[in-house]
């Protein structure tokens, strides 16, 4: 145990890669499947000797600086980590490209869950479980980092609590926590709830009425916010409105850090419904709902259908769920959500849908987006400069910590948001480059800096599928997607000239 | 009664007046010898010069053979330790300290000042008080002077006459038939600089200072027959966020009538601490002399503005900046007892005097037994007394009109249980009510006999 702890972060990435291909390769030979689960078992052994000749030569190697060294190990993580999950997909997939494959592990392990593969029937099923671990492992993957690497460098969100990043550190301070020992801790003490959860979600789906295969799917797809699901399959299939309540619950998960033990940073005595990112979410989601609903509704009555209580019902409940898979970056519509287009003889409008994409779920949680607690900060900030105008000289009250929010944290948050529309616009240009028309490329753009794959489907008049994307375009997308899951800041924080020249 | 007094400052020296007046063996004890010397030589006490905190100066004192130690020093810290060696060296039964900082007064940390503890008998907070004393301000605009007994249940107010009263060059005797539901009684009138306590017979005239005793739920009616509007106060604007303007901020937040108010504090840590532990008053920093800053106050619409910094200039100051600017009503906190005739002079309408307050209720807690509260009127020229009669008492089972009360003594209200009556003269009293007397100074000892108790009753 102690030898592994030395071992560089990537080469133990690459050995539970290893570990978790033969996953679909046990999936497979149970059903029969020989075709698929083989090119898996044969990539596991692979994969699985290599991690082991690289750890032995890089074992008891030092890093002169132990934090950046696990930044940059996980952000390259996302670049090494995807070919290898693709090769094996590659090999078990004999009609596709190694860049689609590429493409396909990408979008699943950053948790976007944008897919080529959304024919029915395309792939075997062990196949799409793959897709889905990767998904969830890669939820898993960010939860840890978020927690171990992230904050410890006021990176990730929480700089928007703790202030600036590095800004006083006493002389007596000699020695940090090591990454490591951090990242093996909050490891072991994430692992039992996250796959608990899952385990739970699952469970509770296939009792509501959900096939095994497709609820375990769906549980992965909620803890992730991956929105992962086989066969091009969209929300819950026989559980209906049951299911939905169920998954519903579990995305609260990616709504406050506060649903995983070890992620209570300070205030921890707050209560949870008191939580700033939990009712930052419930008003939007309430509003959104209800502007929603209520345009549905006027329109039904148009139609002269608005009295049907339960489509009325129905439509209300399929609103409010699809705001908040959107808002936590998950996907996932709700099963009646295209009846309140029948209802109403309305067209919803997507473009909220990539504004609630852009938002995103709660800091080091597994959903993306700019993050719940930076736009309550920015809006903290708002009411207080509101206030000021009426009372230039006014205090705001409400602690040090409110204090801080409102100002610095602003602050921060206002940088990071404005890195990442442009982003948005840097990424929706190289798009447009590669000669795509400006409202594709614009939600394809958000849909990956926001991790929100399914964003694509449903954020325009048609629906933008990945598998008609060029090579080019799959590449940017691609890129955009690792800088929407680890968040241009820690890039940044990587790339910053001081940190190569040193 | 033996008393020690540590602190020879203006409390302290209240304190020893008050006490040597009344015929105790008072010691004073200061680390400044001139404050000893001015006690002595203007007061009948002993002095003794040196750190109160010191058992061996403490000896000096007196510890031995005292009953009581009031430790009034500017210091929490020296005033908690003097009394723990008075307590633990000397076993002087009875300990009274006076402490600012409000977080020795935490109520979750009561138990500290048990006697196995910290051996604290009575906690005087002067900001507490003065943050009372300064609601009773706002809570009658009309008066220059407030103090409540019976648990709140009746008002000794302070009402100046001007021309347009409607009860003047009446004799006061016809007032009480006129109103005579009114529980409203007159128990004192400052005229031409005197107090007198007035005779059924006497007329009130324009620039009387009166003192009315009233029950509680007749304040505004009583006010009316004076001649005195009450509005509802609701914008307030405090200038100063230490601690006398924040309890005043948080007592005005936990009223149920929605009151407007608004801090202004100089120092922005300070602003911070107060903004933090408001909700809905609104904090803003800066000087609140600043007319700018005032006019963001909206000052020119408030009902009342409170000057309540640690200088008495700014104060008085802003409570003029303030009444220039439009506000009606300013009440000024002032330490400085010469400056108080300046105060009308310069149109203020009322004044908090910590330390007055700060004495008037260590007095209370002086004369124990069966006094309950005691208030003092003008330079200590009269007082209000409420006490409970004891059953050896002469009062207990007489008329009011069958007792020989001295001249200067008037009965403003007498508690039956839970019921407070109008004292005429066929009311009985019986053992265990509680009664309310004005009495001038003159007449207190007279009045202590008749209620069997006096400073020696412990």
């Amino acid at each position: 145990m102690r030898a592994l702890r030395t071992l560089p972060l990537l080469v133990l990435l690459m050995a539970l890669t290893a570990l978790a291909m033969l996953v679909p390769a046990a999936h497979a030979l149970v059903l029969g499947q020989h075709d698929a689960g083989r090119p898996f078992f044969y990539g596991a052994l692979v994969i699985g000797i290599l991690a082991a000749m690289i750890g032995i030569a890089s074992a008891n190697r030092r890093p002169r600086d132990l934090r950046h060294s696990h930044l940059r190990a996980m952000v390259v993580a996302y670049l090494v980590l995807p070919p290898l999950m693709a090769w094996p997909f590659r090999e078990a997939v004999p009609d596709t490209t190694f860049a689609n494959a590429w493409f396909e592990m990408l979008s699943s392990f950053t948790t976007t869950g944008a897919t080529l593969y959304d024919t029915p029937g395309r792939l075997p099923a062990s196949l799409h479980l793959w897709r889905a671990l990767v998904g969830w492992l890669g939820g898993f993957f960010i939860l840890v980092m978020a927690v171990a690497v992230l904050l410890p460098m006021n990176l990730g969100g929480m700089e928007v609590l703790t202030g600036r990043s590095g800004a006083t550190r006493a002389p007596q301070i000699r020695q940090v926590a090591d990454p490591r020992e951090r990242l093996e801790r909050f490891a072991l003490m994430l692992l039992p709830p996250y796959a608990g959860f899952t385990l739970l979600l699952w469970l509770g789906l296939v009792l509501a009425g959900e096939t095994g295969f497709h609820g375990l799917c769906l549980a992965m797809a909620t803890l992730s916010t991956s929105g992962i699901l086989p066969d091009g399959a969209q929300g819950v299939a026989q559980s209906g409105i049951w299911g939905e309540i169920l998954i519903a619950g579990f995305l609260f998960m990616a709504l406050t850090r506060r649903s995983y033990p070890g992620g209570l940073f300070g205030e921890g005595n707050l209560p949870v419904w008191r939580d700033p990112e939990l009712r930052m979410a419930l008003a939007i989601v309430a509003s959104v709902t209800g502007v929603l609903f209520l345009r549905h509704w006027i329109g039904a009555i148009e139609n002269r259908e608005g009295a049907d209580l339960t489509a009325l019902l129905s439509v209300l409940w399929s609103t409010a769920f699809t705001t908040l898979s959107f808002l936590t970056t998950t996907g996932l519509p709700a099963e009646e959500w295209a009846t309140a287009r029948i209802w109403s003889g309305l067209e919803t409008h997507g473009l909220i849908f990539m504004g609630l994409a852009i938002i995103g779920g709660g800091v080091a949680t597994t959903a993306g987006g700019v993050k719940l607690l930076r736009v309550y900060a920015l809006f903290r900030h708002g009411q207080r400069e509101m206030e000021r105008l009426i009372h230039p000289h006014s205090i705001g009250g409400g602690g040090a910590l409110a204090r801080q929010l409102r100002g610095e944290g602003a602050q921060m948050a206002w940088v990071f948001f404005m890195l990442f529309a442009l982003s948005i616009a840097v990424v929706v240009g190289a798009l447009t480059l590669t000669g795509m028309d400006f409202d594709p490329a614009l939600i394809l753009g958000i849909s990956a800096l926001s991790t929100t794959g399914p964003l694509a489907g449903y954020a325009g008049e048609l629906p933008v599928r990945y598998a008609e994307l060029g090579i080019w375009a799959k590449a940017i997308l691609g890129a955009a997607m690792i800088l929407g899951r680890v968040e241009a800041l820690a890039v940044l924080a990587m790339l910053a000239p001081e940190q190569w020249r040193r | 009664m033996k008393v020690i007094i540590c602190g020879a400052g203006q409390v302290g020296w209240q304190i020893a007046r008050h006490l040597s007046g009344e015929r105790n063996d008072v010691t004073v004890v200061d680390n400044n010898p001139e404050l000893v010397r001015r006690a002595t030589e203007t007061l009948d006490v002993q002095g003794v010069t040196g750190f109160a905190s010191y058992p061996d100066i403490l000896e000096k004192a007196g510890a031995r053979d005292a009953d009581m130690i009031i430790a009034a020093t500017h210091s929490d810290e020296v005033n908690m330790v003097t009394c723990q060696v008075a307590h633990s060296v000397f076993g002087v039964p009875r300990k009274i300290a006076r402490l600012r900082a409000q977080n020795y007064l935490i109520p979750a940390y009561d138990d500290l000042y048990r006697r196995d503890h910290l051996p604290i008998d009575v906690v005087i907070s002067p900001e507490r008080e003065v943050a009372e004393a300064a609601m009773q301000r706002l809570a009658a605009p009309a008066t220059f002077d407030t103090e409540s007994f019976l648990n709140g249940r009746a008002q000794l107010l302070g009402i100046a006459l001007d021309e347009d009263c409607p009860v003047l060059n009446t004799p006061l005797r016809q007032l009480t038939e006129l109103f005579s539901t009114l529980s409203a009684i007159v128990v004192g009138v400052r005229r031409g600089g005197r107090l007198f306590a007035p005779e059924p017979g006497d007329q009130l005239f324009p620039d009387d200072q009166i003192y009315v005793f009233v029950q509680s739920q007749d304040v505004n009616r009583t006010l009316e027959v004076f001649g005195k509007t009450t509005r509802k106060q609701e914008r307030i604007v405090i200038v100063g966020g230490g601690n006398v303007g924040l309890a005043v901020a948080r007592a005005l937040e936990a009223r149920t009538d929605r009151i407007r108010a608004k801090v202004i504090e100089m120092s922005r840590p300070r602003a911070e601490l107060a903004a933090d532990s408001l909700t809905r008053t609104i904090v803003l920093n800066g000087d609140g002399l600043d007319i700018d800053l005032l006019m963001e106050a909206n000052v020119d619409r408030a009902d009342a503005v409170l000057a309540v910094t640690d200088d008495d200039k700014t104060n008085m100051l802003v409570a003029v900046r303030a009444k220039a600017a439009g506000a009606s009503l300013s009440i000024a906190l002032v330490n400085d007892p010469t400056l108080v005739p300046l105060l009308a002079e310069l149109d203020i309408d009322a004044y908090i005097n910590p330390r007055a307050t700060t004495v008037s209720s260590i007095l209370r807690h002086v004369r124990h037994g069966r006094v309950r509260a005691i208030y003092s009127i003008g330079d200590a020229e009269a007082e209000l007394i409420e006490a409970q009669v004891l059953g050896t008492s002469p009062l207990a089972g007489r008329l009011v009109r069958d007792i020989e009360f001295p001249e200067g003594v008037l009965v403003g209200a007498v508690m039956k249980g839970d019921k407070v009556l109008k004292p005429t003269g066929d009311v009985r009293i019986d053992e265990g009510d509680v009664i309310a007397m004005f009495a001038m100074a003159k007449d207190v000892p007279e009045v202590e006999r008749l209620l069997q108790v006096s400073v020696d009753f412990f």
